[in-house]
């Protein structure tokens, strides 16, 4: 009996431990901002430790929401690093910069509170974005404008764009839905998981996850990997035709389809198939990892 | 003012001597208020009559023609005044401009504190010393172990600096604060691939 009150003691311990929360003081600094935007305009959002969101405006002007927060068991801390964040809107020629950043001047200790940074954009669907951001992520949904987006550890979700996507990261995950325009991505260390691609298509992965759901509505598309698992699935039949290679890799097909297979040379190998629907091509170059077409 | 000798006035004035109106005065005077009562009496019954059209047209434009004439007057004598008010508008309007960035139309500041409880398993994560086995790895090398020159093992220890070098940046980033679940998802992702080549490197120097 004394065991099992022991045994019942130490899991009770251990459940408290395991859910065992620390209080955080919080000091935020919000600040609102509207900017009037003509055609021709463009919005670059410059920023780090950041939650970015830019979603459609209503109408012709650019609304800005901006949280910035410092967080640390010491309120004083929390207020005194609260001050580091800087933040700027200003318009240069044709570009709108809206810049979140910590800003320390000669002499400042850095801060000790976790900095953390959500900003909020509506802008008029055509206007083009870009963004670039570290350690944090964004989401951007209903934008007919081309977007340029950048990041390091930061993750991009990517919802209904109309016009063309260029993406860089470095560590950090990229999903995209309903994409119409070209998309062209150049990911190290993350994953892609891109579907209801409605146009051409470029990636470059290096150490990371793909996963490529087409239509027949998706155009021509290339991806070269190294060391990435390539996954692609095909809703619907298959419209395209295909071209895939991996040297140091696996190619896995799982359709009935006259694929014809080849081995180049020893370390390589590669399953080409010619629709005769379409013109369209899907080519993957890779260098190890798995190429997989479900 | 007072009456000095007001006695003497009043026996002066006892002394003045009386009159009386003639008689034919009382009649006439009669005969005067008995036609203002019957006239007065008689104007509710007269017929009313209205002027022609022409004649209220003409009206009009004569009041019309008179209050421009005294308006315009009345504007040409306070010139002055208008244009210093004028003045005054342009001065505030240039000031307004000039203060007013161009592409800022309304902006809002505001800061408030709270508390936040953040889980230490969360924290806890940033906070995990670095395991004792990459040091053996290092040392390794710097003693000059014949693997450290392997081109396969240079290339995998390559990997792993880049990736020791993110995950330094990353904590520097997350400070001993940060609850994201995205970075640290992120921070497990580069500790479990540091990890696995960390094991491949080490397998490699056993086989030798």
């Amino acid at each position: 009996m004394r065991h099992i009150l022991l045994l019942f003691g130490l899991l009770t311990g251990l459940a408290g431990a395991l859910h065992a929360q620390t209080t955080l003081q919080v000091a935020t600094r919000n600040i609102r901002k509207t900017v009037a935007w003509k055609p021709g305009l463009e919005v670059w959002i410059n920023c780090e430790k950041a939650e970015v969101e830019v979603v459609p405006a209503s109408g012709a002007s650019i609304q800005i929401s901006a949280e910035l927060s410092a967080r640390h068991p010491s309120a004083d801390s929390a207020a005194t690093d609260l001050k580091a964040w800087q933040f700027v809107v200003s318009t240069v020629g044709k570009k709108i910069y809206v810049r979140a950043y910590i800003g320390l001047k000669p002499g400042d200790s850095a801060p000790r509170s976790s900095l953390k940074a959500v900003l909020k954009l509506s802008v008029p669907g055509n206007c083009p974005v870009d963004v670039s951001n570290k350690f944090g992520k964004a989401h951007l949904e209903k934008l007919n404008g081309g977007v340029g987006l950048h990041g390091e550890f930061c993750s991009f979700e990517l919802v209904q764009l109309g016009g063309k996507v260029d993406l860089e990261s470095r560590f950090g995950n990229v999903e995209g839905r309903n994409l119409a325009g070209p998309v062209n991505m150049q990911v190290k260390r993350a994953d892609i998981a891109l579907s209801g691609l409605r146009n051409s298509c470029h990636l470059k992965s290096e150490y990371g996850q793909v996963t490529l759901e087409t239509t027949d509505q998706t155009g021509d598309v290339s991806v070269v990997s190294t060391k990435s698992d390539i996954t692609l699935r095909a809703a619907g039949p298959l419209r395209h035709s295909y071209y895939l290679r991996n040297t140091y890799g696996v190619v896995s097909i799982d359709q009935d389809l006259p694929f014809q297979y080849s081995n180049p040379d020893k370390n390589t190998r590669q399953a080409s198939y010619k629709s005769i629907n379409s013109n369209k091509l899907i080519q993957v170059d890779a260098q190890f990892g798995r190429i997989q077409l479900h | 003012m007072p009456e000095n000798n007001e006695h003497t006035l009043q026996d002066a004035l006892r002394l003045l001597p009386g009159h009386d109106a003639p008689e034919m005065v009382w009649p006439k005077l009669e005969a005067h208020l008995q036609l203002n009562a019957a006239i007065d009496l008689n104007i509710p019954l007269l017929p009313g009559h209205q002027p022609p059209e022409w004649v209220w047209a003409n009206l009009d434009a004569q009041i019309q023609n008179a209050h421009l004439r005294s308006q315009k007057t009345v504007l040409a004598r306070m010139w002055p005044l208008w244009a210093a008010a004028a003045s005054i508008c342009v001065l505030f309007l240039a000031v307004w401009f000039l203060k007013q960035p161009a592409n800022e139309d309304q902006s809002e500041i505001s800061v408030r504190y709270s508390e936040e409880k953040a889980d230490t398993v969360l924290l806890a994560l940033a906070r995990e010393p670095e395991d004792d086995a990459f040091q053996l790895l290092e040392e390794m090398c710097r003693q000059a172990a014949p693997i450290c020159k392997d081109p396969e093992f240079i290339h995998l220890k390559a990997e792993l600096e880049e990736l020791t070098s993110a995950k330094s940046e990353l904590r520097e980033a997350m400070g001993l604060y940060e609850t994201s679940p995205e970075l640290n998802e992120q921070l497990t992702r580069i500790e479990r691939e540091r990890s696995e080549l960390l094991r491949r490197m080490m397998n490699m120097s056993n086989d030798i």
